[in-house]
């Protein structure tokens, strides 16, 4: 059975994903929040939000 | 003497009793003996500003009346473009900017304001200062151990140590509202998408907001006309202030009481009864959604500023402050499912809070529930002689900053973009200024200045000047 990867391991692959080459001190730093910045989205998620548009929508009609 | 407003300024102006070369030249001195010690500017436009000043002086003598912002100094925020040098964003890190007006100078310019320089900003209105970079440092005139607030810093600083008149500057999640209530000066983010954000470097393109600081509601009313295109005859023309508030429903937004420093409730209660005497009708208030649509605004915020500076990041990664590198890259803990979301809890947000307004007019309530905060809590690096650094530290606090609650409670009106004015009500237990939040429905920008002016008929507190003796040493 494959391990879940660690917070750690995760802030690092989506840095690197986004192009950011991060000193390590700095990954275990933004590491260390990954946890609450979920939280909030978790808190997030425990809204009913069924049939509401998002707040800002595209108009492919437009141009300026 | 020169009058602290705008407005006082302007009809002294037109009275005579002083030319704009007079009031350029007073600005500019105040400029220079402070800058050192407050870090209010990033650069200064001295020789334009002096020859627009001249210009404005003919041109008052054959013309009557005159445009509504004829000579006066105005400062604008180094994240705006500008005719004599382009945005820079208070950083080392190449912006993405050109020497021209952005779009709401242009209309102050046209309406005839004299810019006198770039004022201070956080690095790309994001970060905190930084006591080892070698830029200036945003300080508090009331006290410059704390900070001016940000991150439109110097654009606040500036009005109320009377280096300018008014200032331009922007609000993501705040950042007209902060500085302006640490520094005791009145400001409104005006209605979403009603002052254009053209020739402005973006923080987060869904919540940005342009807006004017000043010493007053009534100073603030006419930047504001000016900046969102209202015909020069007709700007600043909010109503009457001394009308009274008779009939207008009022809700006072119910907030937990803790993390406020002592007496700041005594001072809205204070504000609150000010605004009863009027004849307003004040009630109790619930906003809906009140910390989802501001952690809504976090999710937004870090998601949109990653996008916009991740490439830059990827190549200038140590040459961005240790705390907006922290913040910026926070974004990354979020997925594009997330960001959709957070749309659409702002979305909702906004639906339910139109339903309260139906309900009441106005909603009012802290903008912070404290004082400017020392230096020394952002950065310990701060303390006199403090050699510290720790830049992982800085990226840890940067990023944890951005996902909690606090003091300040700024960021639900960018979710749901309705106009939002801070004005001052008082001092807190260390003399630091303190303000509230006046806000009404979308597009009523000018009943928030409306109420806001009538608070400042019974009160003095936008008036009043730190002592230079404590910023000019």
């Amino acid at each position: 059975m494959t391990e879940s990867p660690s917070e750690r391991e995760l802030v690092q692959a989506l840095l690197e994903m986004h192009g950011l080459d991060v000193p390590s001190d700095e990954v275990d730093a933004l590491a260390s929040t990954f946890g609450d910045a979920r939280a909030m989205v978790e808190r997030l998620r425990g809204l009913d939000l069924s049939g509401v548009a998002p707040a800002v929508v595209f108009d492919p009609r437009g141009g300026e | 003497m020169t009058p602290v407003t705008l407005v006082g300024t302007k009809q002294a102006l037109d009275a005579g009793q002083m030319s704009s070369v007079e009031l350029v030249e007073q600005a500019l001195d105040v400029a220079a003996s402070a800058n050192a010690s407050l870090g209010v500017f990033v650069a200064t436009f001295g020789e334009s500003a002096l020859a627009a000043a001249r210009t404005a002086d003919r041109v008052r003598s054959r013309r009557s009346p005159a445009a509504p912002l004829l000579g006066i100094p105005l400062g604008v925020k180094d994240l705006f473009g500008l005719r004599e040098r382009a945005a820079a964003g208070h950083s080392r890190v190449p912006a993405e900017s050109v020497a021209v007006d952005a779009d709401a100078v242009a209309r102050v310019r046209a309406a005839g304001a004299i810019i006198i320089g770039h004022t201070t900003t956080t690095e790309f209105a994001i970060g905190y200062p930084d006591p080892a970079r070698d830029v200036a440092v945003s300080r508090n005139p009331w006290d410059p151990g704390r900070w001016a607030g940000g991150s439109s810093s110097g654009a606040a600083s500036a009005v109320v140590i009377g280096a300018t008149l008014g200032g331009l500057g922007t609000d993501s999640g705040g950042s007209l509202r902060i500085p302006a209530a640490f520094c005791g000066v009145t400001t409104i983010k005006p209605t979403f998408g009603s002052v254009p954000c053209r020739g402005v470097l973006p923080v987060a393109t869904s919540l940005d907001h342009v807006g004017p600081i000043a010493r007053s509601a009534e100073d603030c009313a006419l930047l504001l006309d000016v900046m969102r295109g209202v015909e020069h005859d007709r700007a600043g023309s909010m109503g009457e202030p001394g009308s009274g508030l008779a009939g207008l429903r009022i809700g006072v937004v119910e907030m937990p009481q803790s993390d406020s420093s002592p007496g700041f409730w005594d001072r809205h209660d204070d504000a609150v009864e000010v605004l009863r005497s009027g004849g307003a009708h004040v009630a109790r208030a619930t906003i809906p959604l009140y910390e989802e649509a501001s952690l809504a605004v976090s999710i937004i915020l870090l998601s949109e500023a990653l996008e916009h500076h991740r490439d830059r990041l990827s190549k200038h990664w140590s040459e961005y402050f240790a705390s907006t590198r922290g913040i910026i890259a926070a974004g990354v803990s979020f997925t594009a499912a997330d960001y959709v979301m957070a749309q659409q809890v702002r979305r909702r947000a906004q639906l339910e809070l139109a339903a309260v307004l139906r309900d009441v007019d106005v909603l009012v309530m802290p903008t912070a529930t404290i004082g400017a905060l020392p230096l020394t809590d952002l950065d310990p690096g701060f303390a006199p002689g403090s050699s510290w650094r720790n830049d992982a530290q800085l990226v840890r606090r940067a990023a944890t900053a951005m996902i909690e609650l606090g003091s300040i409670h700024t960021k639900y009106w960018n979710a749901v973009g309705n106009p939002v004015a801070s004005v001052p009500i008082g001092v807190d237990h260390e003399s630091m200024p303190v303000a509230m939040q006046i806000a009404a429905a979308s597009g009523s920008d000018d009943l928030v200045l409306r109420v806001a002016a009538f608070l400042q008929r019974d009160t003095d507190w936008h008036l009043r000047s730190p002592d230079p003796a404590v910023w000019s040493s």
